[in-house]
Parts: structure tokens; sequence; C-alpha cells
């Protein structure tokens, strides 16, 4: 299912619950595991002195200082790679994380992407480039495969994943994450929940809504699920329902994958607004990531599911 | 000892030269070896036999030491206003005295010259608009440097860099089979959200060719993509090309005027190979000082000029909002007080200050927009130009200079500064890394992303709901 996973990783326990999903899925479905750690951000302008992300020292960078820091990166993971089963390679480079791993990606043929949600407080702000957003925000827009993160520890995944929850906003790029989430489903034979939230707050555009428009509402959407993706769903595969929920986006996404156990949360990334700062602080996908106790994935693009 | 394992004369021509320097961390040996570093007198001699002409000789005779340079310096200003910071008496004390010495100046001098002009002046040419008898300092200055550079003394970063432009005509290691699959990964990350995006590589006779700085497609090609859009939103029939697309020019920095040469030739010869009707290049000052103002002169062109029309950046984007071509949304226009960075490059030498206060026009609100003091013409140096930004053995100095800078933009109050040149960009983003005033700083092309109008029949399909 997947044959080639990008790990990216700050190499620090920020990345420490990605990494156990990481080997444990290379391992469990027989995929190559490309570690990949960006050392050092370009500074000091045009030169090819680099910062280095956790020390905050200015450093030369050549073979030594990478095979230096490429030996760290394995001894810090040395159980998981001797666990592993699957080939693993290590790759360390410099430059601005976000672009960085996009060109791995992109230059192996990655199928997901497996990182850290957040290294808030261990990057410091060598990361900046006057240039907002995160680099989990920046990789789940561009990248062409999905991308799953971890941010809270998670017990229920030790049996791999039998319970998928897919939450729609009947976007475009929904329409990916959907073809991903139903592929991963029918490939593991997991349970497939597809869920949405009725937005009470954008939905009334500004008003409160109704009780009985917002079960209308509900009944609306519920039809318009089973037009959309149950209509899709193979005839022998049966393990799929339909749900859907009135609240706040995030909220409701959160508590109904609490509810139904999940293993994974597939969402859609959205890239329709322009400005980063304003996505990353109010991005469904990102509120979804730092408090869903479960790996989460993003889809935004066709391309790779 | 007449030339070391690391420093020597000659410049760096090969990739084994660069990868041979670049392993000598920070350049610790490069800078033990240089103190031992002989100085070759006959041909520093020859050499200004050679170039040393009546301009500069006059410059040196009339300059009557009369101080009236030095408030206008900021590195002057920043260091306690220390003698020794003077315009005239940096360049008396270096040129002045290998003129006057014909040549004949040791080791020790020429350390002490490399430190004077690469880390007491930035080229800005602030002071010759002071100066009573028109001496361009900042002129001097980038000479010197060149005979320094032949000499074999220059900061290492510069020597590298010189050598990058001899070796892959680009400042850093990008090649054009990197180039090229860099515009095409461009392009595919951005054609979903606008449908049709191509970035056409090598199509001859479009009416704009586009260049750029190495620094994009090796560390941010979103700035790439965005010029692409931009053009894309403005409906120009645009190209970029394989080869000669690298529009600066470190080797000016260095004062390795022969790899400078080779480098805006190769980008003359790709406008010749392709023949736009005109050159557009990215937002940079040093970038367009080499290409358009001192370029053609490097290369011997009699007429002055590069072979098309050759215009910044910030006049491509005044000329495209003032014809329509791109359409601010007013609603999108800027909110909050905003100041902008002059880039010494274009806006003091060559003219341009207008022309960016014309862009601001259209993207700040009227009222928000505050001036710098003081400004256009007069404005200081980032703190960071000439290559003073990327020199690690003159980093205090430079962090020193910098205050100017945070000074002016915190009496501006703003907390947003446009900043269209990657030197000055540069400089206000270590300034907030080492000061922590709380700015944000930008280029123009992702504000006008933010604010610009899509016509119609550019905008994907839009989805159901």
């Amino acid at each position: 299912m997947f044959q080639r996973i990008l790990f990216a990783t700050s190499g620090s326990p920020a990345s420490d619950d990605a990494a156990r999903v990481a080997f444990d899925l290379a391992s469990r479905y027989g995929a190559t595991l490309e570690l990949l750690h960006v050392t050092g951000v370009p500074t000091r302008a045009y030169s090819q002195v680099v910062k280095d992300v956790r020390t905050g020292e200015e450093v030369s960078v050549d073979e030594n200082y990478l095979s230096c820091i490429g030996d760290e990166l394995r001894s810090y993971y040395e159980k998981h790679l001797a666990a592993c089963t699957a080939p693993c390679t290590v790759s360390i480079v410099t430059g601005h994380p976000h672009r960085e791993i996009l060109r791995q990606a992109r230059n192996s043929g990655t199928d997901l992407i497996v990182m850290g949600a957040s290294t808030k407080g261990e990057e410091g702000k060598f990361y900046r480039r006057g240039m907002a957003g995160s680099t989990l925000q920046r990789v789940a827009k561009a990248a062409r495969c999905p991308v799953l993160s971890v941010h809270r520890p998670h017990a229920s995944y030790w049996g791999g994943i039998g319970s998928i929850v897919f939450a729609t906003d009947f976007s475009k790029p929904a329409e990916s994450a959907f073809a991903f989430a139903s592929k991963v489903a029918r490939e593991l034979d997991a349970e497939l929940h597809i869920f949405h939230t009725l937005d009470i707050e954008k939905g009334g555009m500004g008003r409160d809504m109704d009780q009985d428009e917002i079960e209308g509402r509900l009944i609306e959407a519920r039809k318009r699920m089973h037009a959309t993706y149950g209509a899709r769903m193979p005839e022998d595969f049966k393990k799929w329902q339909i749900e859907v929920w009135e609240g706040t986006p995030y909220v409701e996404i959160v508590k109904f994958a609490r509810e139904r156990l999940a293993d994974l949360i597939v969402v859609a990334h959205h890239a329709s607004d322009p400005d980063l700062e304003a996505a990353r602080i109010g991005s469904t996908m990102e509120q979804v990531i730092l408090r869903a106790n479960c790996p989460v994935v993003s889809v935004n693009h066709p391309d790779k599911v | 000892m007449p030339e070391g394992k690391y420093c020597f004369r000659r410049p760096l021509q090969t990739e084994e030269d660069i990868l041979h320097l670049l392993s000598d961390t920070r350049g610790t040996n490069y800078y033990k070896e240089m103190e031992e570093l002989e100085v070759d007198t006959a041909d520093l001699k020859k050499r200004l036999d050679a170039t040393c002409k009546s301009r500069i000789r006059t410059w040196l005779d009339i300059c009557a030491r009369c101080g009236l340079c030095a408030d206008s310096c900021f590195l002057y200003r920043v260091n306690d206003r220390a003698p020794e910071q003077v315009p005239s008496y940096k360049v008396q004390t270096t040129l002045g005295e290998i003129v006057r010495k014909d040549g004949n100046v040791d080791t020790k001098f020429m350390l002490h010259a490399m430190e004077v002009c690469w880390s007491r002046c930035t080229c800005c040419s602030r002071c010759a608009q002071y100066c009573p008898h028109g001496i361009d300092m900042g002129q001097m200055i980038s000479y010197t440097r060149g005979l320094l550079y032949s000499q074999g003394f220059v900061p290492w970063e510069l020597k590298i860099g010189s050598g990058m432009h001899r070796v892959y005509r680009a400042q850093m290691d990008v090649t054009e089979e990197d180039w090229v699959e860099t515009c095409e990964w461009m392009a595919e990350e951005n054609e979903e959200e606008y449908p049709g995006l191509t970035i056409p590589v090598d199509v001859e006779d479009a009416d704009i060719m586009y260049t750029c700085n190495a620094r994009e497609p090796k560390h941010y090609p979103e700035d790439v993509a965005e010029a692409a859009i931009l053009f894309h939103i403005a409906g120009e029939n645009w190209t970029v090309p394989s080869n000669g697309w690298e529009q600066t020019a470190l080797c000016m920095f260095a004062g390795d005027w022969e790899a400078c040469k080779m480098q805006v030739q190769n980008v003359y010869d790709a406008i010749e190979r392709l023949r736009p009707k005109r050159v557009v290049g990215t937002e940079c000052g040093h970038a367009h000082r080499a290409s358009v103002i001192e370029g053609p002169y490097w290369c011997g062109r009699p007429d002055g000029k590069p072979p098309a029309p050759y215009i910044h950046y910030v006049e491509w984007v005044a000329e495209a909002l003032r014809t329509g071509k791109l359409k601010i949304d007013p609603a999108k226009r800027i909110k909050e007080p905003v100041t902008l960075q002059d880039s010494c490059n274009y806006v003091r030498n060559y003219g341009l200050a207008e022309v960016t206060r014309e862009i601001i026009s259209y993207i700040v609100e009227p009222g928000y927009f505050v001036e710098m003091a003081p400004n256009k013409e007069y404005n200081y140096c980032c703190g960071g130009g000439g290559g003073f930004n990327g020199v690690g053995r003159y980093r205090a100095q430079r962090n020193k200079a910098l205050k100017t800078k945070r000074d002016q933009i915190l009496a501006t109050g703003c907390k947003l500064v446009i900043a269209p040149c990657h030197n000055c960009w540069d400089a206000i983003r270590d300034l907030e890394e080492e000061f922590e005033i709380g700015i944000r700083w930008t280029f123009l092309k992702p504000l006008l992303i933010k604010m610009v109008e899509i016509p119609e029949h550019l905008r994907p399909e839009q989805e159901e709901e």
C-alpha cells in the first residue's frame, strides 16, 4: 500500500510519536523508509554557512558535519532501526525544512510523508523567513502525497489500523482525501467512518440557526454524503458508515474519532486561504492534529493517493 | 610564504577548487595563511598603471579631507564617530597609500586594507551626495577591492562566491539542470491553484525574459513560483533562459572583475539568443547594478546598455499596476503602518525611488505608509550591503552596523517593512534576529499575490457549494 515512506524528523523528542508510527507503518506494510533530517538553515546571506537547528550555532557544511549528524540520528533511532524490518536510509540535508522535505519527496517518489506536528520550543527562530505558516502547514499544502503527522501519544495504534475516520467538507481536496481513506480502509480491511460537521458558526452566516434549520441541514448533508461517497463504495466492501454532527468542525472531528476509537483520521488540506498565518491559526487540519490522539493524514492532491 | 594551500592569488576556477576552500571551515586556515601571503608588488604596480586612470587619480588628488562626508556615512555614525570611519580617511589610507607608494605595500598593509574595504564600507555611495567635489568613495572602495582581490586579499566567503560565478555562472552551485527542474517543480506545485500556469523555458522572441538570484532556486523556489504567478495573472508572454538566468554577481562584491564580465556576458548571451523585447530582473539591488548599470561596461558594450531594455522588478510591478495588468483588490490593501526600505543600488544609484512609491500607492491603504527618515536617495544602507551580510569574519561589525536601520525602522513605528532587495531583506531579517524588535519583512511578490485580483478566466474551476 505504501511503498516509499519519507519520515521527516527533527531527531528530537518532538518527533518521537511520529517515529513510532513511521517505523511501524514501514515494517507492517513493507515499505522502504527514508529518514530525512534538515539540520541547518541557510544564514549569513549568500554564504555557504548554515545555522544548526539544534545548537543555533553557525556551521560550515561539509561532509564531516553531515556524517556526524547522520551518526547522531542513527544512534537516536538505534532501537527503531534495529527492530524495523523494512529497508531504511538516512538523509541529512540543509535548507529550509518545508522546502527540503518537499524536494526529497518529489525526488524519491514518496507516497507518504510522516512528520511530527510541532517542534515549538525546539526549532527556535532559525526557521523564520518572514514567511508565515508552520513547516507542516507548508508541506501539507504542497505535497503531492498524503502527509501523516502525529502530535499526541496514542495507545490504540498498536494493533494496526482498524478504524479510520474520514472527515469531509465536500471540497475538491476532500475528493483526494476520500480516495486515500477508502483505499486504505479496503486494503487494510478497516472500518471507514465518513464524517461531516455542519459548521454552525459559518453555516449561520453570523446569525444563530434555529434547530429546525440545523436538523434540515443535517438531513441534507447525509443525503449528499450518500450520493457523493456511499455510491462509490465497492459492492464487496461493507465496513463503512456515514455520520453528520453539528458544531465546530475540529472539535466534532476529534470527539467523533475518540468515540469510534479511530486509529487514523484523514482530512483534506485547505489551500484556499492565501494567508497562511490565518490558515495556521484557524485551520481545522492543524487543530485536529494538535488535539487528536491518533495519527492524522492530510491530503491535498490526487497524484499519489 | 608566497602562497598557501588555501590562500593564494589566483581565482577559484573549478568545482574542486571550491570544495577545497569550502572544506577549510570558516576559512580558518585561509586567513592564517593570508597573514603570510606576500604582495606581488610588480603585478600591483602593473595593474595600477593599467586601470587607475584619471578619474580615480583626480578624485584622490582633489579630496581635501574636509570631512563633509563624515556624517553622511552610517558606519561613521554608528561607530561613535570614530575618525577612522570617515569615508575620505578610509579611502586615503587604503587606495591613497597604494597609489602614492605605486603598489609598494606589504602584507600587513593589505590585511588592513581588506578590513577597511569589506567591513567599514558597503559601497552604498551615500557620501558621494555630500562631497563638494562629487567624489564617490563607494566607487573608490570598490576599485580598491579589485586590487586586493587580485592579490588574494579577500574575505573567504567572497573568494568562494566569485568562484561559484566562475564555475557555475551562478552565486551558488545551481546547475542548468537544477534550474530547469526547479522551474518545472514550481509550475507543478502551483498549477492547481493557477490553472494554466507554466514557467516557459527558452522561448524565443518573448515579451519578457526573467532573471533571478540563485538563492531563489537553491533555497526558496517559492520566489520563482511567485514571479511566475504574477506574470501569469498579468497575462505576460514571458520566459526564462535555461542558461543565463542568474542575475547576481557576488564577484562584484569581491572585486573579481574578470568573473563579473563572465557572469554578465552569460546573461547577455541569453538575451541575444532568445531576443526578448525586454528583460525583467528580480527583487535584488546588486543584481540590477551588475547586470544593468555596470555590466554593459564590463562587457565593453559601446552604448553602455544591455542588449535589450533591462528593468528592475519594481519597474515591472509599477507598470503592471499602472496599466491595469495587475489589479489590486482595494479591500485587501495593507491596512497597518508599513514602511519601505530603499535599496542603495537601484534607488540612490539608479533613481527608482518614485517607482517604488507608486507601487505603495496601489497596495497600501492611504494613510498607512510611513517613510523612513531619511529616505529615497538619502536612505541609509540596510547595514549589510556590498557583501557585508555574508562575511563571517566581520559579523560583529555588521551586526553593529544594523543598528542604523533598526533605529530608522523603530522610529517609523511600523511592524511591517517592505524590502524589495535580497540584500536588504537579509539584513532586516538578521536585525530582527539580533535585536528582536518584533517586525515582519517582506518582498513585494508575496504581498501582491495576496491582494491581486485574479481574472475570471484564470481562476480554478468553481467547486460546488
